[in-house]
């Protein structure tokens, strides 16, 4: 009789463990058909020289000679990757207190709420893709977000101009790498503004998931607000951090403001570079992994899980 | 008498004062003042390119040089305008894109929510790999296998068949059907992060009334991810509207805007520099107008399915 019901359920679970195959297959055949196929092709590609003829494509195998030409004869290679890494790390901290940031404020009760979350999430929408790619490096946008307006001379009337003022504060005794991290971040106040989106939608989410007696509790026992940020509100939000740094990294993949993105891109439009393409995403595949795996280390240490 | 009306006119005057000149109520004063003007100084950095493609879309090249034009062209022109609703092909290339992104929002909704149930609720052998990988596929830089993909639809084999699936729909369906599109990691981990969430008495009561894994899942399970499937359809639709990264390449000769948009903004060598800028920025406009009007008419839903979506919790 045990024996039976064992069985019967032993039955029970494997159905319901192909149901479960049933709902995930369509992933299952992506990743079999498509994605891994395609990531061993691409390594393939990356090993080979292209020719074309007239039956189509020819490949030939060539051993590591693209990733060879990339690491040793490219000159824009290497510092395309470091510029665009540097980027990231002054990235990421500055949108994730930045979106934290204005995750708490647009939280608070004040009039026109509703509008001002509005605004602070449509660059969700319009900050992508191909607009962000006609806005990088255009006349018009550089010269409206600039000093002024275009000039015969190229020169601007203003004596006391931002640009002045970053020549005055980088010629003064204070420490230069500070300075020029400074004004880094002031630079990139429009990138940063429309790439924090989605964080403050997920901190935002976050703070609302907040029980409200924690807050009761802690004015009751005479906590200041600054006490009730630092020992209520950022235990809560530590996992986010993490999740809002991996949407940071992975917006960057796409972003065409990313140095990088826009010279691989370069390479995969021309058939006759394909494999160099291939070859250097790969590369960029290969050192973002390891960022990311570096981060994700480092910020689990200061995360607080509940459970 | 008249003493104590003093008297309780004194206390109120000093309660008032502890009330308006203590050191908290001037801290929040400080405080809403500096958020007032945060909000308005970021809000504008946001709007402020749209504005500027507004203005941009009506001016000349010469209003563009004149040092004493800043705002307001000197001699608005609808030109610019008129070039690009020709160039962009606009009501058909409009047409195309709703349906376009549509179908394969719809298809990331279908299979992030299908999937997200799946790898929530069952157990089944090697789930955590496939998860992973899925997860891996969301962590890659597209470019990576951008060529790969390109050959994979151009030769695209059924059994002996092979058929040239470039310039269709049908690379992006597949493509969302099983989840790689771009971000369907994303969706599929925000749906997933959901059904984790939900109370599974629901489901148990409806086994216990007799429905198999289906009937549940269509009649209790589904309806209750409403919310969150509206946000989804809402990130994949404008996304893809300004997808740039596959279209290029899979889509090379169709009417969809992206398309066209790359092709008006790319620098040519017969069209002066200021021009060509005007230009970009009128297509930008024409691009970015419709998303704009989607997401004023769904905008509540990002909040709210963000917020049941679960990434939090």
């Amino acid at each position: 009789m045990k024996k039976v019901q064992k069985l019967r359920s032993a039955v029970l679970r494997s159905k319901r463990e192909a149901i479960g195959y049933v709902f995930v297959l369509p992933i299952i055949i992506g990743l079999a058909m498509i994605y891994l196929p395609s990531l061993y092709r691409a390594v393939k590609i990356s090993l080979s020289e292209i020719t074309y003829e007239k039956t189509g494509m020819v490949m030939e195998y060539e051993g590591l000679s693209q990733y060879y030409y990339a690491f040793r004869v490219d000159p824009d290679f290497i510092p395309t990757v470091l510029e665009s890494m540097k980027d990231l790390l002054i990235n990421i901290p500055t949108i994730v207190i930045f979106s934290f940031f204005m995750a708490n404020v647009l939280n608070q009760k004040f009039i026109g709420r509703s509008v001002a979350r509005a605004v602070f999430f449509l660059p969700v929408i319009t900050a992508t893709g191909i607009l962000v790619m006609a806005e990088a490096n255009d006349t018009i946008q550089m010269l409206y977000s600039g000093s002024g307006k275009l000039n015969e001379g190229g020169l601007s009337n203003n004596i006391f101009n931002y640009e002045n003022f970053k020549m005055m504060f980088l010629n003064s005794s204070i420490n230069q790498r500070y300075v020029s991290f400074l004004f880094a971040t002031i630079d990139r106040i429009y990138y940063i503004v429309t790439t924090s989106g989605v964080q403050i939608l997920i901190f935002l989410a976050g703070l609302q998931s907040i029980p409200e007696s924690m807050f009761e509790a802690a004015k009751m026992e005479g906590a200041t607000s600054w006490e009730i940020l630092w020992k209520i509100t950022f235990p809560y939000i530590s996992p986010l951090i993490l999740v809002s740094v991996l949407y940071t990294i992975i917006e960057t993949f796409y972003s065409f403001s990313n140095p990088i993105v826009v010279y691989i891109n370069k390479y995969l439009q021309d058939p006759n570079n394909f494999s160099y393409g291939s070859a250097i995403s790969l590369i960029y595949f290969a050192v973002s992994a390891v960022a990311i795996a570096v981060i994700c280390l480092i910020i689990n240490r200061f995360i607080v899980y509940q459970d | 008498m008249d003493n104590n009306v003093a008297l309780t006119k004194n206390v109120r005057l000093i309660r008032l004062k502890t009330k308006y000149i203590s050191v908290r109520f001037l801290g929040s004063v400080c405080w809403k003042i500096i958020r007032t003007i945060i909000l308005l100084g970021l809000g504008f950095i946001i709007l402020y390119p749209i504005i500027v493609k507004v203005i941009a879309s009506f001016m000349t090249v010469d209003d563009l040089i004149d040092s004493s034009v800043k705002y307001f062209p000197r001699h608005p022109v609808l030109d610019n305008i008129k070039y690009v609703y020709y160039k962009l092909n606009y009501p058909r290339s409009l047409l195309n894109s709703i349906v376009f992104s549509g179908v394969i929002a719809i298809a990331q909704v279908m299979v992030s929510t299908f999937a997200g149930y799946g790898f929530a609720r069952f157990k089944f052998f090697g789930k955590n790999l496939i998860f992973g990988l899925l997860m891996l596929t969301l962590l890659m830089p597209p470019q990576a296998i951008l060529v790969p993909l390109f050959l994979t639809f151009k030769y695209f084999s059924i059994g002996p068949i092979q058929i040239n699936l470039l310039n269709t729909i049908w690379p992006f369906i597949i493509l969302s059907l099983t989840g790689l599109n771009l971000k369907g990691g994303l969706y599929v981990f925000m749906m997933r992060q959901y059904y984790r969430g939900l109370p599974k008495e629901l489901e148990e009561a409806a086994y216990i009334d007799g429905a198999g894994a289906f009937k549940t899942f269509f009649y209790i399970v589904l309806p209750n991810g409403i919310p969150l499937m509206v946000t989804i359809f809402l990130f994949a639709f404008t996304w893809q509207w300004s997808e740039a990264i596959y279209t290029p390449l899979l889509l090379p000769n169709i009417q969809v805007l992206t398309r066209l948009m790359l092709n008006v903004i790319s620098p040519n060598r017969d069209i002066d520099p200021a021009y060509l800028s005007v230009i970009k920025n009128t297509a930008g406009l024409f691009t970015i107008f419709p998303i704009i009007v989607v997401y004023l008419a769904l905008q509540r839903y990002f909040i709210k399915g963000i917020e049941r979506s679960g990434i939090v919790g």
